[in-house]
């Protein structure tokens, strides 16, 4: 039995059973999916630098 | 997965914050502030006195013409600036976490991305209060100590200052100790993460603040001494993991690890190489245990030998294994200029952009000595490999050099303009003759010519007539009235940006920010794994990183911004 | 001679954990024993190894993070079926466990759940040995546990 009811018990991530997660965040977050992180910050940046300009250009 | 914890805590930070805000308004901590701000508090009193004499005799004029006393508006001091700022950030962070923190008392999450927004909240505002409380509170109590302890001669040095017990690595021990002896509360588990994403928004502004030139001889040096300084470590681990017969994963990964970027690439290179999980444990912390040890060392060692910002921000870019460390040492050296944050930058830069490049040489190399391994795709490395934010760097400092921000040509927020001139700083009729004596004595046509303008106009007119009367103050013999006439006409000239002078700012605070949350992040578990020949290996290797880019620097690199 | 029908066994393949493994094989029943196997991965060591990468995209760090999760899978997965096997030559029913976080809770969890008569493991690994810094905290132990537990000391 063992090793697929195991994978099994590990794949539902959080059960009480099951083996340690790595923590993507949510699926849908744009701050940790694939690229999007680095997308976030570019966004971050260019509001940031765009305030900059309207309040004290 | 609902990622939302209901926790009161959002709410108290709030709060906390917000009462900050009014007792700094509403002026009942004063006296504690004018004992941790004691330079801007004199600044203040000076201001002041002068303010009630200027009012004393304007009101006894308006008395003897039978005129009411005149209304006149008090001046803003440091102190007063430094109050209300900490008012506003107090009233305006601290709101909004209050409201937030009802909305998460009250609401039933459901998965989702407003779930997941929402949960960052709490830990980002845990971040912040720790930013304020150490920038606002210990950053000058210890200067305080230090300069006590030293005035009452118990030391011949100031301790805050040799040790650096400035803001940033205040802040960052913070967050050490926060996480291994408090733990990180649920609450705030997903806002510390967002740390990362603060530091990558830090370094894409950073783009606006160098010049073209800077870039180019920064990316230069850079690209030279992280070319030899990664190659040469990832070779003497490679050839010293074989001699001590480590496995080949456990090399590869150390390797990695020592050579590039510390932990970002054990993380990018142990698929690769396929590290075992106690290889990855061990290589992570013997690079923390590095890292978190050299960025208390370097800025002493830095400060000992008198290096410049360009000098240290190269010998931190190379010399410190893990690339998070190497920020918060450049920042923990200058805490109030940006000058070698920007210099040590452009390093961190270099090395995420050699990542890449060591990790199919890894492949590579892995493929060579062991036969289970997968061979990797040149191309699928690069694509996936590639900084993102980089990009924003570059793009952030083309937007700055066409002039976005601040007129084109400025130099780190600084730009010549001669319409700009206030007409109380155009030069007086005492320092116009003086001016008119000195103008045989120019040297060169161009100089006689600017000389001319200024004589003319009072101000200079054109950024080469400036350019011109830089050399022309250094001719020997000039009139001190005359040196000292252009030294104020040069300055009338200079304008700050305030818009670069805000992002820098913003800048210090992002940093700040990211340096805490990454703080969070080095425990003393993961640092207790570092042990037997990885320490050994990562011992000479970060040894010999660190003493031979210092003598480097010392011997080639000069002070040229 | 003591004597259990269930007893957990907190395996990892360490030389300790193989003398704690023949012990358990001697104390149990003969009939209709079962073997509840606990494998864990110390929380401490795993959020290290997820360190302050944050010159990285995320998509390398989601790869890592696979990754990662595959070493540990086929590490869980290697230990299980030494164990199985051997419990199936003792004719032995067999439960394989693996869990986050510290080692005694964990080993005080697993065994208020799958009631077991007893928890057998291994001594404190020597300075000697290699592996990875987390150890089992014998006073948590001693005040959590429902059942007795035996450390297989020796050489």
């Amino acid at each position: 039995m063992a090793i697929n009811d195991l994978n099994a018990e590990m794949s539902a991530g959080g059960e009480p059973k099951g083996g340690p997660k790595f923590d993507r965040g949510h699926p849908l977050s744009i701050f940790v999916r694939d690229r999007n992180e680095d997308l976030s910050a570019l966004l971050l940046a260019f509001l940031i630098a765009m305030s900059g300009i309207i309040f004290f250009g | 997965m609902i990622y939302t914890k209901k926790s009161p805590a959002l709410v108290i930070i709030g709060i906390v914050m917000m009462l900050w805000g009014w007792l700094n308004a509403s002026g009942t901590i004063d006296g504690l502030q004018s004992t941790l701000q004691k330079s801007a508090f004199s600044d203040h009193t000076k201001v002041n006195e002068k303010f009630q004499a200027e009012l004393r005799v304007a009101t006894e004029i308006a008395q003897s013409e039978g005129k009411p006393a005149p209304e006149m508006k008090k001046p803003e001091s440091k102190f007063d600036h430094a109050k209300a700022l900490q008012t506003k950030f107090g009233y305006l962070f601290g709101g909004a976490f209050v409201l937030i923190g009802l909305f998460i008392l009250s609401w039933k999450p459901s998965a989702g991305n407003l779930d997941y927004y929402i949960s960052t909240v709490p830990g980002m505002a845990l971040i912040l209060l720790i930013a304020f409380v150490v920038r606002w509170g210990l950053d000058p109590m210890f200067g305080n100590w230090g300069k006590a302890v030293k005035a009452a001669g118990i030391l011949s040095w100031d301790f805050a200052k040799i040790f650096n017990l400035n803001y940033v690595v205040m802040g960052i021990l913070a967050g050490i100790v926060i996480v291994n002896v408090f733990k990180i509360p649920g609450w705030a588990a997903n806002g510390v993460r967002t740390a990362r994403l603060f530091l990558k928004t830090g370094v894409i502004l950073l783009g606006t603040l160098y010049s073209a030139a800077e870039l180019a001889q920064l990316g230069l040096l850079s690209v030279v001494m992280i070319g030899v300084f990664v190659l040469g470590s990832v070779w003497l681990t490679l050839l010293m993991g074989r001699r001590m017969k480590c496995p080949n994963s456990m090399t590869g990964v150390l390797s990695a690890g020592l050579g590039v970027c510390g932990v970002s690439a054990t993380v990018a290179a142990s698929p690769v190489v396929q590290a075992k999980s106690g290889e990855i444990a061990y290589t992570i912390g013997t690079i923390l245990l590095w890292g978190v040890g050299c960025m208390f060392i370097f800025p002493t060692v830095g400060h000992i030998l008198g290096m410049g910002p360009v000098q240290f921000g190269a010998w931190a870019g190379t010399g410190i294994l893990n690339s998070a460390q190497v920020a918060g040492a450049a920042l923990a050296f200058d805490p109030h200029g940006i000058e070698t944050l920007k210099v040590a930058e452009i390093f961190n830069i270099t090395r995420v952009l050699f990542l890449p490049i060591i990790v199919l040489w890894l492949a590579a190399w892995f493929v060579k000595h062991e036969e289970s391994a997968v061979k990797v795709n040149l191309g699928e490395v690069l694509v996936a490999k590639f900084p993102l934010f980089v990009l924003g760097f570059i793009a952030m400092f083309a937007l700055s050099s066409t002039g976005a921000f601040a007129p084109a040509g400025h130099y780190a927020g600084k730009y010549f303009s001669s319409a700009e001139v206030k007409e109380s700083n155009l030069l007086k009729p005492k320092e116009i003759r003086a001016l008119e004596a000195e103008l045989p004595k120019m040297e060169t046509p161009a100089e006689t010519t600017a000389l001319q303008g200024l004589i003319a106009n009072r101000k200079i007119m054109t950024r080469e007539d400036s350019q011109a009367l830089k050399s022309a103050a250094k001719i020997k013999g000039l009139d001190e009235l005359a040196k000292g006439a252009i030294a104020n006409a040069q300055k009338a000239a200079k304008h700050d940006s305030k818009v670069i002078k805000n992002f820098r700012d913003w800048l210090a605070w992002l940093f700040s920010f990211g340096l805490i949350g990454l703080g969070m992040q080095i425990t003393v578990a993961s640092i207790k794994q570092a042990g037997g020949k990885p320490l050994i290996i990562g011992s000479v290797v970060g040894t010999l990183k660190a003493v031979g880019s210092l003598v480097v620097v010392l011997m080639f690199v000069k002070e040229f911004v | 001679m003591l004597t259990a029908k269930t007893i957990l066994l907190a395996y990892h393949g360490t030389e300790g954990a193989k003398r704690a493994e023949a012990l358990a094989y001697e104390i149990i029943s003969r009939e209709g024993g079962r073997i509840v196997h606990l494998l864990i991965v110390p929380e401490d060591v795993w959020v290290g190894m997820q360190g302050d990468d944050w010159l990285n995209n995320a998509s390398t760090r989601d790869t890592y993070g696979s990754y990662v999760e595959g070493v540990l899978e086929k590490d869980a997965a290697e230990q299980v079926a030494v164990v199985e096997a051997h419990c199936k030559q003792h004719g032995l029913a067999y439960t394989p466990i693996l869990r986050l976080g510290d080692p005694a809770d964990c080993v005080i969890a697993a065994a208020r759940e799958e009631k077991v008569d007893l928890v057998v493991i291994g001594p404190p690994r020597s300075k000697k040995e290699s592996g990875l810094r987390s150890r089992m905290e014998l006073d948590t132990l001693g005040r959590g546990l429902p059942v007795p537990y035996v450390v297989a000391c020796g050489e």
